[in-house]
């Protein structure tokens, strides 16, 4: 093959490659910008190319948004370890509305049982109890998700990009920009993302059609994932779903910047603390003690 | 901050009487109390259940803090001109008439502090009663005596369980002997059953705070929009509130399949 051959065998293959999609000349495939750099119309692309292999994987229409943050709101959480009886509700119903793999399992919530005689000791915890009846005596319960930190660690560690905090303080990950390489799992002092080791299964028939690009909208395998506090849901005035399943109303939720919410009464009320206060990563998520 | 302003102790608001609250001191209400005081001496049966409660003054003070927690909702309540011409109607009655309104018989419900309901555009949950219960006076009927002893229940209702303070209370410290399809305050002022949680506040005053606010109880809808509350006893059974144990959904597999 001569040096003409070749360039011109080259050519062809760029040229097959754009008609499969890979060389995407719209900048929505390989050659895109960042998420947060791309134009509105090749957001529209991206999320209409989503819903369509959506749509063809699981037989289902899903809808794909990416609503902004909302102006003049930081969400804030609050959850009352003095009410919570580890009942677990929070963790299959975030599973059930983040579209969470099911094999191999990832559980965005995790929820720690401690002994009340030792108070908050991450060592002795024990996240696989399996009890008949909940709350078991001298036991308390410590559930823990992402805490949307202020001074966020995984965003920092992260080399490319693909993750950072949105106006309205969630945390988000851009899983078309994620190259996997867990850095971020490693600078989180919470456990709080996950590695989707193997190709997420989620049954079609569970699959929740209501997605959000930075949010629930399924992953492939080789991306780290985390809560992103229903992003799809509280971006248009819901509730995220663990708030909403709370068989004790333990869960709070609102705007840290709405004076009359219910997430500042609890701050201005009650004995409030985050976790791993030492490590200054200043979360969002806040418990408390609400008896 | 307002609310920060307010303080957080159930009995700062006393320091601090809004306009409602000093026209609660002077005003006609002080002479109704009086007259209930007066009334339960002539009945002792009431005697009885005035010796349960915290004593009017407490209930007195409740209504003071009510009515200065929620003057800023109160001021913008269109209701506010209707609750202060009855309480101008209450105080225009003669002593008999007072007596007159005791014991048990129906209250105009408007006379109830106004303010300690949420805020005005929620949605509050219906009661959640079983089947064929309500309307009480279906059974309750005027022909039916009134037994107004404190007893163990044989002929209906042995199904209820009271694990409440029961030590303390029974059945008609509550429910209303002569409106029955009423429950009664401890003042016995009538509250509907749709509004019971006037009636738990009375002695769980930290908690109907934080429930007001938004904050004691189970939450769904939206967060920036009109809320959504239960009554308490949407929750809790009004009967044994504790809650039961729950069975937990099933632990996480541990990595790798470990056992």
């Amino acid at each position: 093959m001569n040096r003409r051959e070749f360039l011109c065998s080259l050519a062809g293959c760029a040229a097959a490659a754009t008609a499969a999609g890979c060389l995407d000349p719209t900048h929505t495939g390989w050659f895109r910008k960042r998420f947060r750099e791309l134009a509105p119309a090749d957001v529209a692309a991206i999320l209409e190319g989503l819903e369509r292999e959506h749509a063809e994987r699981f037989g289902k229409e899903a809808q794909v948004g990416a609503q902004a943050a909302l102006p003049g709101v930081e969400f804030g959480y609050a959850l009352d370890i003095s009410r919570c009886v580890g009942c677990r509700r929070c963790v299959y119903a975030c599973v059930e509305e983040n579209n969470q793999s099911r094999e191999p399992q990832i559980h965005w919530i995790r929820v720690l049982e401690m002994e009340k005689e030792r108070g908050i000791d991450f060592a002795e915890a024990d996240a696989y109890y399996d009890a008949e009846q909940v709350p078991r005596p001298g036991h308390f319960y410590l559930p823990i998700s992402c805490q949307q930190c202020r001074n966020a660690p995984c965003v920092k560690s992260c080399p490319v990009g693909a993750t950072w905090q949105e106006p309205d303080g969630i945390v988000t990950i851009d899983y078309d920009w994620c190259i996997g390489c867990r850095c971020c799992m490693a600078a989180c002092p919470y456990g709080a993302r996950h590695f989707n080791w193997a190709e997420p299964a989620v049954p079609a028939e569970e699959l929740n059609p209501n997605m959000h690009y930075l949010g629930n909208r399924v992953r492939r395998k080789g991306v780290v994932e985390k809560c992103t506090f229903c992003i799809q849901r509280v971006r248009s005035g819901r509730y995220p779903a663990c708030v909403e399943v709370c068989p004790v109303g333990a869960r709070k939720f609102g705007n840290l910047l709405d004076p009359d919410s219910e997430v500042r009464y609890v701050l201005e009320h009650k004995r409030v603390f985050v976790l791993k206060a030492e490590l200054n990563t200043r979360p969002r998520f806040y418990y408390f003690y609400g008896l | 901050m307002h609310r920060a302003a307010r303080g957080k102790n159930w009995h700062d608001a006393q320091d601090n009487p809004g306009p409602a609250g000093r026209l609660h001191h002077s005003g006609p209400w002080q002479d109704r109390h009086r007259g209930l005081s007066q009334a339960a001496e002539r009945h002792p049966d009431r005697t009885r259940l005035r010796a349960l409660e915290p004593s009017g003054e407490a209930l007195h003070m409740n209504s003071v803090q009510q009515r200065t927690t929620d003057r800023r909702r109160m001021l913008r309540s269109p209701g506010r001109p209707l609750a202060l011409g009855v309480l101008v109607l209450l105080g225009s009655c003669s002593p008999e008439s007072a007596e007159e309104t005791l014991p048990g018989a129906p209250q105009p419900l408007a006379a109830m502090p106004p303010g300690g309901a949420p805020p005005g555009d929620s949605e509050l949950a219906p009661p959640p009663f079983s089947d064929g219960i309500f309307p009480c006076s279906d059974c309750h009927t005027p022909d039916l005596p009134v037994n107004t002893e404190r007893r163990a229940l044989e002929l209906a209702h042995q199904e209820i369980e009271l694990r409440h303070d029961e030590e303390h209370r029974w059945c008609l410290d509550c429910h209303d002997a002569q409106s029955r399809d009423n429950l009664h305050l401890a003042g016995g002022m009538l509250v509907p059953f749709e509004e019971s949680f006037r009636l738990c506040g009375q002695c769980h005053g930290d908690k109907y705070r934080d429930w007001r606010a938004g904050v004691h109880g189970r939450r769904t809808g939206q967060w920036n929009g009109a809320k959504k509350y239960l009554l308490c006893v949407n929750c809790h059974n009004a009967h044994h509130p504790a809650f039961e144990p729950l069975q937990p959904q099933p632990p996480p597999l541990r990595p790798g399949g470990a056992p």
